[in-house]
């Protein structure tokens, strides 16, 4: 124990070395428990976060029927069986976890009634009409139904019309027999008339038919059938997945209960109140499967049906409301094609899904598109990536440190000490004694240490973990507001890690079985006698002799050091010349970066565009246009299209020839009759649509298209869209080619718009092929705003806001239409805040409300939609309740303005008329009304004008963010953002995020990098010119004392310096040139710090030998 | 008139450890046309007085003076460059510069013309035994005895009458010695220089004409 006694005294009694020491060690322990630490945690967290994420990545085709999901598309059945799909090639590629095409199939569940309408026939019925008669006036039938053997709605007892193709002039007695019913197969027609229309399609007068009556119950099936999702992995299927449907009771079926074969399903809380089954109930499911798809199939063969157990309940939604869930069973036969757009998804490895997305494109045939949905990994996980990059560089440069300071600890603690080492072995001492003195000292400074530094690391660990979360919600600071790369939820998973004692663990017994080794091996080397003698060291001098120089003033031997330096000149020389390329090249790979950032922005066109709830441009959208007018007036646009359907057309004939020749065109002349009227305004709505719009693109048909293929009259392009002339048009060409109507000609179409029925001429300007199916015609914009104010440089109407809205209720009765006033309430209007009150609230007596809460609800400025009804009006609505909407949420009663629009308004409570004069309903204010009401200095303009479709461009993509700032103050909602605005909008945007995005994090790093760098450099030069001329003490040292002042010396070296180092900056800038051909004003900038700090250096230097003592300096050895 | 006198004067300096006083009052007037000899034990402050008299201190108290003024009052640089010459034991040549450059360094320093230059030069290289051919050769192509010798026509070569030499034979051998100490004494007696040498080789300090012995800072005559 001898050894070891000594060797901890002498560690005792070097009081202050061993502190130092220890500190070292400590600090090291602490630095690489903190590197551990922080390594472990964000790989942990980034585990962590691909358990927690699922994304998925849809393939969609945008075929005829997109975006529509409950159809079948024949042309991608097509394309399905002919293979001319990219799945096989989409998913061989890297970071697909699995492709699970769409797969539904009809389902049937006996006693399902569906109340959505979304079924497949919602208007077909089978009626048993009486009284059937030909009413010369109203040149129609009509008759009475007597009873609805199938009918979504029940109009029994009802008046109605019968639509068809009967004889205009008189009654044709061998269709009807007259006082006999007949039972009809037909469908409901919806027109402007207040009457009730059937159409039939099929009759007899036996009524009890087996043909119709099996029609009845078919089409009973198919409109109470639910669509059967069939999945292998629930949680990863798209609504699930995107944050749509949520779980609201039991759990989602995983993948193995599709492995397992279980009979299991997943349904809506609306089907499972109305059969009354919860979670571990079994429910009868029929499953249907044909070719075509879900709704292809004529008659429904039902080819599997099982009890299924419920195990979970979904909230239902708008788009998701009696879909069922079951798990993919290789058993059941599958159709060949989905029905909808979507072909299927892929299951992606989280971390891999932007490189799947980028190798996806080229693969992506024409029509297909890739969407991914990653719930905000990416936008999550990136910055943790970025961190476990800098821990894994912070843990390799903390053990390459680490590994240095045990070096430098063995050198301090046992090889600067080899006077004692030597005397320990003179006095007869081993190697294996030796060992045992240093070992015991280095254990006696290391344990002390490892609990300083493992302490200190685990105190500073929870707030160098705050720091690191900051870091990376700095990080994510990235704006994704309106982007299609952020549809789906967006999760959050919090970054807490665990403070785990293992780590500090292993950082102890490292560190432990390093240093005791390292001591060990120093301790053997200073053992060892150097064979060698001590090479001296002897700096380059001149070798042969040169002519000498006289004269030449102060600095001539700043010259001669120059010109005689040899390797001190070579070696100045050369670290100018490396820092300068350095620098340069740091300078060209910040610059290139910056050049590509740039050329990114500059050659990136971001589109934009309103969507519905889900993010996809389609028909039927109605955007509000005073929203679309503050994004245009914010400036930020580079291109504004919109589109607005006007009505319907029919082609009457060509009015004028191309060469302006007129023909004779018949006329339709307008029906005096209502009924005939109405008939022909529902059979004009029936008619294919004719839209304003400034551009073709603009509009959801050719949305998706590559281009727009259109044969345009000389001397017209798209931009006649945008301009004053009105009266042009834009044909079908399939229309135009029917009718032999030639560009240039002057058309005459019957149309149907707003406020009725006209004829009108349009001059034919261009002819489109079509891309939806549709002989859609096209006018500018203008056609509808001839007038008023200005919308997109377009001509407006301008619509005056009442200051109060004039509701109706309309209550319908066999006896005719009968009209209740509504009263509107303006939540911040004392004087009717007050009436509710004191007149219709009352005591409690008068006023009965559904809820307290609403009570509030009604008279704030937030709630809408929602109304009070008299006693008396409850009374007429019980005798006619078809007039309700009524569903869980309470009954919803139909109100309708001045225009006709309607409106369901919530029933919150019921009130006696106490007071003359009160109407029978109030109702809170409509929304647009309420919100332009309390603005108070809204102008009236472009309320009410709602457009189908508006796209638009960013007009600089430096300017994306104020875009998104701009499109949230115009009041647009995220598709994401699930809360209560109605207008979405998305931006096209995911490019330009993920590359700029990439390289706007590649340019941080390279800034931050760089700047370190540029700071290393810096210190370089001071140090290297510090280093080289503090060598050159004796040569000052004598000047000073052959009586130079202060001043020659301090300029001859200056002078020497700047000469050398200018010189290698200069060769460096001149190397640089030749290689690259470019000089980055950076790398100039750079190379004079690096030229200052230099002088710098050699300043300080020169200035602290000369106040060096000289006598010191002298009496040096040299 | 002595050249140079020291009047009582003390050295103080302070290390990280301890203060040290390596003059402790001396006293002592040295005269143009004699050698002296600055003998005595390392430590004990020959080097020390020897750089007060070169001007590279000032001494803590008492006085330095050169022809009767005090070397505080003066500038020291100037005194340097014009008044004193220094030859250290390690030559301390310019290894960068020729042998002509460096016997030439303090004559350009005092503002002499080129031409005059090189021919002083050439003339001192000369005096000093040494051939004109290493005039443009650099000092580590000579040997020590003959670096040294440049080290004493570089001295020689800026006017200044009083030499002061460090161990000035310290790096050479008996022989090089021996012919160093004997051109100081020759520039003594001959040229009439105040030549001081600090050594502790007796058998040069004999070739003085007086020795001077320093113990523990304090400067007594010994011969």
């Amino acid at each position: 124990m001898t050894a070891e006694k000594y060797g901890l005294r002498t560690v005792k009694r070097s009081g202050l070395r061993s502190a130092l020491l220890c500190v070292l060690l400590a600090c090291l322990a602490a630095v690489l428990s903190l590197g551990v630490c922080i390594y472990g945690a964000v790989s942990s967290y980034l585990a962590a976060c691909d358990e927690y994420y699922t994304t998925v990545a849809t393939l969609e085709y945008l075929g005829e029927q997109y975006p529509n999901d409950r159809v079948f598309d024949t042309e991608l059945a097509e394309k399905v069986k002919s293979g001319d799909t990219p799945v096989a090639a989409l998913t061989a590629l890297d970071g697909v976890l699995s492709f699970e095409p769409s797969q539904s199939v009809f389902g049937v569940i006996e006693g399902e009634i569906r109340r959505d309408g979304d079924v497949y026939a919602p208007n077909d019925a089978v009626l048993v009409i009486r009284d059937i008669v030909w009413d010369s006036h109203m040149r129609a039938y009509m008759g009475k139904i007597r009873a609805c053997v199938y009918s979504r709605m029940d109009k029994s007892d009802c008046v109605v019309f019968l639509t068809g193709d009967w004889s205009e002039s008189e009654e044709d007695p061998a269709v009807f027999l007259p006082r006999t019913p007949y039972l009809m197969q037909g469908t409901y027609t919806q027109g402007d008339s207040s009457y009730l229309h059937f159409e039939p399609q099929a009759y007899s007068a036996d009524l009890e038919d087996p043909t119709l009556h099996a029609a009845a119950r078919e089409i009973a099936k198919m409109n109470n059938g639910v669509r059967v999702q069939m999945t292998g992995d629930l949680a990863a299927y798209l609504p699930f997945q995107r944050g749509e449907l949520k779980l609201s009771a039991g759990k989602l079926f995983s993948d193995t209960a599709a492995e397992n074969g279980d009979k299991v399903c997943v349904l809506s809380n609306r089907i499972a109140s109305l059969f009354g089954v919860t979670v571990g109930d079994s429910l009868p499911l029929a499953l249907h499967f044909t070719d075509g798809g879900v709704y292809a199939g004529e008659t429904l063969a039902v080819t599997d049906t099982a009890p299924y157990t419920v195990v979970g309940l979904y909230g239902e939604t708008e788009r998701y409301t009696d879909l069922v869930f079951i798990p993919a069973d290789d058993d059941l036969p599958t159709t060949a094609c989905p029905t909808g757009y979507t072909m299927g998804q892929f299951r992606l490895e989280n971390r891999k899904a932007e490189t799947f997305y980028e190798a996806a494109q080229p693969l992506l045939t024409e029509g297909f598109r890739l969407t991914v949905y990653d719930q905000g990994y990416t936008v999550t996980a990136t910055p943790y990536r970025e961190l476990l990059t800098m821990a894994k560089l912070f843990l390799t440069v903390s053990l390459l440190v680490g590994a240095a300071v045990l070096v430098l600890f063995g050198y301090l603690f046992v090889a600067r000490r080899k006077d004692e080492a030597e005397i320990v072995l003179a006095l007869g001492g081993g190697k294996g004694h030796l060992c045992r003195f240093f070992g015991a000292g280095a254990l006696a400074i290391l344990l002390p240490a490892l609990l300083l530094g493992v302490s200190a690391a685990a105190v500073a660990e929870q707030r160098v973990m705050r720091m690191l979360a900051d870091f990376a919600v700095k990080y994510q600071t990235q704006d994704l507001r309106f982007s299609i790369s952020v549809m789906g939820e967006t999760r959050t998973l919090d970054f807490a890690p665990q403070s785990l004692w293992w780590r500090y663990a292993l950082v102890a017994v490292g560190l432990l079985t390093a240093v005791i080794p390292v001591t060990a091996g120093f301790a053997l080397l200073v053992t060892k006698r150097r064979k060698a003698a001590k090479k001296r060291r002897t700096p380059h001098l001149p070798k042969r002799a040169t002519r000498s120089v006289y004269g030449g003033g102060r600095l001539k031997y700043a010259w001669l050091s120059v010109t005689r330096g040899g390797l001190r000149t070579a070696a100045t020389v050369a670290i100018a010349v490396v820092a300068t390329l350095f620098v340069g090249q740091l300078a060209a790979t910040s610059h290139g970066y910056r050049t590509q950032l740039a050329a990114v922005r500059e050659n990136t066109v971001i589109h934009g565009y309103c969507s519905n709830a889900d993010g996809l441009s389609m028909d039927g959208l109605t955007v509000d246009a005073d929203s679309v007018q503050q994004l245009y007036d914010s400036g930020l646009l580079g291109s504004l299209d919109v589109s607005r359907e006007i009505g319907n057309y029919r082609f009457l004939g060509v009015a004028s020839d191309e060469t302006g020749k007129a023909h004779s065109v018949p006329t339709v002349s307008i029906p005096q009759s209502s009924f005939a009227y109405e008939t022909l305004l529902d059979q004009m709505g029936r008619e294919e649509p004719w839209i304003a719009t400034t551009s073709l693109h603009s509009n959801t048909e050719f949305y998706h298209a590559a281009e727009v293929d259109v044969e345009w009259l000389e001397g017209f392009d798209e931009r006649c869209l945008h301009g004053d002339e009105a009266a042009l048009c834009v044909l079908p060409r399939s229309l135009a080619e029917r009718e032999n109507i030639a560009l240039g000609s002057v058309a005459r179409f019957f149309v149907r718009v707003d406020y009725g029925l006209e004829t009108v001429d349009l001059f034919v300007v261009g002819t489109y092929v079509p891309q939806n199916g549709r002989e859609t015609l096209y006018s500018p914009l203008n056609f509808t705003f001839p007038q008023g104010e200005t919308l997109f440089d377009v001509t407006l109407p301008s619509v005056e806001i009442p200051v109060e809205k004039t509701l109706t209720f309309v209550e319908y009765t066999p006896k005719g239409v009968t009209s209740h006033p509504v009263r509107t309430v303006i939540a911040d209007d004392a004087d009717v805040l007050s009436f509710y009150k004191t007149v219709v609230l009352g005591s409690g007596e008068n006023a009965q409300m559904l809820k307290d809460t609403d009570t509030v609800d009604l008279i704030t400025k937030t709630n809408t939609n929602v109304c009070m009804i008299s006693e008396e009006l409850k009374t007429l609505l019980n005798r006619n309740p078809d007039q309700l909407l009524i569903t869980e949420k309470g009954i919803f009663l139909p109100l309708s303005d001045e225009y006709g629009v309607g409106e369901y308004y919530r029933v919150i409570g019921i009130f006696t008329r106490t007071v003359d004069g009160m109407a029978n309903v109030y109702c809170s204010p409509a929304n647009d009304f309420m919100r332009y009401a309390l603005a108070g200095n809204y102008d009236g303009v472009n309320d009410r004008i709602g457009l189908n479709s508006a796209v638009f461009t960013l007009e600089s993509t430096a300017r994306l963010d104020a875009l998104r700032e701009a499109m949230a103050n115009a009041g647009f909602s995220s598709v994401s953002e699930f809360d209560g605005m109605r207008r979405f909008a998305v931006l096209d945007d995911k490019d330009y995020v993920t590359t700029a995005g990439a390289l706007e994090r590649q340019l941080r790093y390279v800034t931050a990098l760089h700047t370190l760098l540029y700071i290393l450099v810096a210190l370089i030069a001071f140090a290297a010119a510090f280093l080289m001329q503090n060598a050159r003490k004796a040569e000052v040292a004598v000047m000073c004392g052959l009586g130079t002042s202060p001043v020659r010396v301090f300029s001859v070296f200056f002078c020497e310096q700047a000469l050398l180092s200018l010189g290698g900056i200069l060769l460096g800038i001149g190397a640089w040139y030749i290689y690259q051909r470019v000089l980055h004003p950076l790398c100039l900038v750079m190379a004079a710090v690096f030229f200052l700090c230099w002088l710098f250096g050699t300043a300080v230097t020169v200035w602290r030998l000369l106040r060096t003592r000289a006598l010191v300096a002298l009496s040096e050895r040299e | 008139m002595a050249i140079m006198e020291v009047r009582d004067v003390r050295f103080t300096y302070r290390t990280r450890y301890q203060t040290v006083e390596a003059l402790k009052g001396v006293s002592y007037a040295f005269e143009e046309g004699k050698l002296y000899a600055l003998v005595g034990k390392s430590g004990s402050g020959k080097s020390t007085l020897l750089s007060l008299m070169a001007g590279l201190e000032l001494p803590s108290e008492g006085e330095v003076l050169f022809r009767g003024t005090s070397t505080a009052a003066m500038d020291l640089n100037r005194y340097r460059r014009e008044d004193t010459a220094v030859i250290y034991q390690s030559f301390r040549l310019f290894p960068l510069l020729t042998v002509a450059e460096n016997v030439a360094y303090p004559m350009e320093l005092r503002g002499r013309k080129p031409k005059e230059t090189r021919e002083r030069a050439a003339r001192l290289i000369e005096k000093v035994d040494l051939p004109p051919s290493v005039l443009d050769r650099f000092p580590t192509m000579l040997s020590g005895g003959e670096q040294q010798r440049v080290a004493i026509a570089r001295a020689i070569g800026g006017d200044a009458r009083l030499i002061l030499a460090d161990e000035p034979t310290g790096n050479l051998d008996v022989e090089n010695s021996m012919r160093v100490i004997r051109l100081l004494a020759d520039l003594a007696h001959r040229d009439g220089y105040c030549v001081i040498v600090v050594t502790h080789d007796m058998d040069i300090a004999a070739e003085a004409d007086e020795i001077l012995r320093m113990r523990d800072g304090v400067l007594t005559l010994e011969k």
